[in-house]
């Protein structure tokens, strides 16, 4: 039942790390986003240092998004084009942030700031995609019920978006932008996402949902496409010059999250845009909850190992 | 001659006197059976199945002597985070803490309440107990002048509950024979112990004073598939790294070709 994790130091069961590796492995296939967010508590919670469940993570979602990505491929669910242009202005937002922390680090209070940038971006993303996709949800019955058909979103025309130079258009998605809008967005979402030390999937499917106004399901394909290069950066980074990946427990965590990301799927194809988002919707308001109840409530312990949040 | 006879009979009697207190008196100051101890395994391998072990330390020592088995890693510092209230509302790690010359693992067992068989100059001369060990920690912090006391409990509770540090006083049992009394103590050991070497010390304490003294070591390492996973992550951390990543792709991408009846339309 137990394991020894050779850069952890630390033994876990591992039939409930395969576990928690299904279930978030199913939350990426479902709503595309890397499960970062939810991952890396719960590994802390069974005695894996910080540093190293967020790199052993960030490794395991290189498979888990590869495993998810093929399976939304196969569903035509991937816009190439956006992803390449949301990739190269994450690696730069990337970048950007790592070197902003440092300077922030170095300025003290940090760590207050990021705390709050945190709950700030998690509370406002997950009440917005909870209300617009109640009211979508709602808007959808109604029109059910009086026999109208769907209406579909359609991108703003004649704004200051639309008189942007190097507009292409997405087929894919269906949408027309200047590359530099996903890529602007993209080194945005990398920046924050580097600030608070996460993947940013909650982020960038909330973005491509309402600034680039993709189809949701087009959305999870593309972001889980583009988390794996963003994970495969992480992971090598990380493990060159950290040494913080652990590769028995990204191993452990894969076994399930790639069966979970196919299981997700397939359970997302039988589900309806505004339940995809409003699922997520709810699980990113739980963790903001979780999160304020922990800034809030004494801890157990007033002392913790370095690293991570 | 009676008379000389019975003139002898009381100086003869005086070596047979001096034989008997003699012996009387070397009875008395027998040797004090000397303290033995052994541990059981001494080395601990630590491979891809490990959660922890048991170690047995056992011995024997004079009719009353108390026992007391301490086991410790090396000195050195322990960097960590604290936590306190931000801005007066959120609890949440407020800079770094560092513990100065305490072990990593501590941990001691003895045959009675440690304050009654020893007394304080001797607990500290051996740094037996929690009070003993805090004489020596010195604690500096990130944006605070640390309250000594109050930490180092914090530290205490932090270690314990990765079974690291350990005090159990009057829990090791002893079983008497006229001369000599033993004692056989399984120890689990943690998981959570890092690989190293690790001191035992086991301690013989008669009449308030510690009499004997015997020192063995155990050897945790890595061995195996750990070890050698281990090594190649800080000896060749790029191909480590690389093979991370293509090992996950690989994976990730057959399970998804696994599972190709789930897609297409």
């Amino acid at each position: 039942m137990y394991m020894y994790l050779p850069i952890a130091l630390t033994s876990v069961n591992y039939l409930l790390v395969v576990g928690l590796g299904l279930g978030v492995g199913l939350l990426s296939g479902l709503f595309g986003v890397g499960g970062g967010f939810l991952m890396t508590p719960l590994l802390m919670m069974i005695g894996i240092p910080p540093t190293i469940a967020a790199a052993s993570d960030a490794n395991q979602i290189v498979a888990a998004s590869a495993s998810g990505t093929l399976a939304h491929w196969r569903l035509g669910n991937v816009d190439y084009k956006m992803g390449i242009f949301l990739l190269i202005g994450g690696f730069v937002g990337g970048a950007a942030g790592v070197q902003l922390i440092k300077v922030l680090r170095a300025s003290g209070g940090a760590d207050f700031l990021i705390k709050i940038t945190y709950v700030v971006m998690l509370g406002v993303v997950g009440s917005f995609m909870f209300v617009e996709s109640l009211h979508a949800l709602r808007q959808q019955k109604k029109n059910n019920a009086a026999g109208k058909e769907e209406k579909t979103a359609v991108p703003k025309k004649g704004g200051l978006l639309s008189r942007l130079p190097m507009q292409i258009y997405f087929e894919k998605s269906g949408v027309t932008h200047s590359a530099l809008v996903p890529i602007v967005l993209g080194v945005l979402v990398g920046v924050l996402a580097a600030i608070m030390g996460v993947g940013g999937g909650f982020l960038m499917v909330p973005v491509m949902i309402y600034m680039l106004r993709m189809p949701m399901h087009v959305v999870v394909g593309t972001s889980l496409f583009q988390i794996m290069f963003t994970c495969i950066e992480v992971t090598f980074l990380q493990a060159y010059t950290n040494h913080t990946v652990d590769f028995f427990l990204a191993i452990l965590l894969l076994v399930g999250s790639t069966f979970g990301a196919q299981a997700g799927t397939a359970l997302g194809k039988k589900l309806h845009g505004d339940q995809l988002k409003i699922l997520l919707a709810i699980i990113v308001l739980a963790v903001t909850v979780k999160i304020v109840l922990e800034l809030t409530l004494q801890p157990d312990f007033l002392l913790a190992y370095a690293g991570g949040h | 001659m009676r008379d000389f006879i019975s003139n002898h009979r009381g100086p003869g009697r005086l070596p047979l006197l001096f034989l008997f207190a003699a012996l009387l008196l070397l009875w008395s100051e027998r040797p004090a059976q000397a303290l033995t101890a052994q541990i059981a395994p001494e080395q601990i391998d630590i491979n891809l199945l490990y959660h922890g072990g048991k170690i047995t330390v056992s011995g024997a020592g004079d009719a009353t002597d108390d026992f007391i088995v301490k086991i410790t890693a090396p000195d050195g510092a322990s960097h960590l985070k604290y936590k306190g209230k931000a801005a007066g509302i959120f609890w949440m790690k407020l800079g770094e803490i560092t513990f100065e010359h305490i072990p990593a693992l501590y941990k001691v067992f003895s045959s009675n309440r440690l304050a009654s068989i020893l007394n304080t100059e001797a607990l500290d001369a051996y740094r037996l107990g929690y009070a003993s060990l805090a004489k020596q920690v010195e604690i500096s912090a990130e944006h605070m002048t640390p309250d000594k006391k109050r930490w180092f409990s914090e530290l205490v509770r932090f270690k314990e509950q990765d079974n690291l540090y350990t005090v159990q006083e009057g829990t090791m049992t002893r079983s008497h024979t006229p001369d000599k009394n033993t004692f056989s103590m399984e120890i689990d050991w943690p998981y959570q112990a890092r690989p190293g070497i690790y001191t035992v010390e086991i301690l013989a304490v008669r009449d308030g004073h510690v009499v004997d003294k015997k020192e063995k070591f155990l050897t945790v390492r890595q061995s195996g598939l750990v070890k050698q996973l281990a090594g190649l992550a800080f000896d060749r951390a790029a191909l480590y790294g690389v093979i991370a990543v293509v090992i996950a792709l690989v994976s990730g991408f057959a399970v998804g070709a696994v599972f190709k009846g789930g897609g297409s339309h």
